[in-house]
């Protein structure tokens, strides 16, 4: 079965490795807060809006360290590569298995969501609102792997 | 639905990984097959059908979970 919208086989190993460097790459941001200086640079803007101003600037240059925005990119292209990369023998079970793990991802993704709306106030949202971004992809994968694990295994045992 | 597709491939004595290979799919697809935890297209009932030389319906048949039988209506 043809599917001209996944990436090839070994595009998966490129995902693992994006994926672990922006996740390092997260947990220092977390800790130190501040990417390295060498980040530091103007950006081209859509839309800027600091939290101590409520002024919205919109087509500006705006000055920033681009390290999270380099290693959410990392992450999310990595997520992709590993999620929609073709199995070795790609069929119609394989992309059975893929679209259950996309519809267990919305699932568990919402479900979370709504109890993250209905239970967490104030700033410590915008670490829902954060996390939230990269959930879905990562339950996905999680899934994803686990299923075709599962499916190896069997058929092996058999 | 259900299927005799592991019994159809006893009585050829064929492996699924032969089974797989001619087909065009993994052996996992074949695996889930027989088990009963996958329901395969139109296209690979119809390319099973050929493999094994039985009609479709000698292969995958209906059970009581799938319903009334239509021709009843």
């Amino acid at each position: 079965m043809k599917n001209a919208l996944l990436f090839p086989y070994n595009a998966r190993y490129w995902g693992w490795s994006f994926l672990l460097l922006s996740s390092i790459s997260a947990i220092l941001l977390v800790i130190s807060e501040n990417g390295p200086a060498l980040l530091d640079v103007n950006m081209p803007a859509l839309a800027a809006e600091t939290i101590f101003s409520s002024q919205r600037q919109w087509f500006v240059m705006h000055k920033t360290n681009i390290a999270d925005e380099l290693t959410a990119v990392l992450f999310i292209i990595g997520g992709l590569l590993i999620g929609f990369a073709r199995e070795k023998q790609e069929d119609e079970y394989t992309t059975h298995l893929r679209l259950q793990s996309l519809m267990w991802s919305v699932y568990i993704h919402y479900g979370l969501l709504i109890l993250a709306w209905i239970f967490i106030y104030e700033f410590s949202f915008y670490w829902v609102l954060l996390t939230g971004i990269f959930m879905f992809l990562l339950i996905f994968i999680l899934r994803l792997r686990w299923v075709m694990w599962q499916s190896y295994k069997t058929s092996n045992d058999e | 639905m259900n299927n005799k597709v592991r019994l159809a491939r006893a009585e050829l004595r064929v492996t699924q990984e032969q089974l797989a290979d001619h087909i065009g799919v993994s052996r996992q697809t074949i695996n889930a097959l027989e088990a009963g935890k996958y329901i395969p297209s139109t296209l690979l009932a119809l390319k099973l059908a050929r493999f094994f030389g039985k009609p479709v319906e000698a292969l995958f048949f209906l059970t009581d979970e799938d319903g009334s039988d239509p021709r009843t209506l």
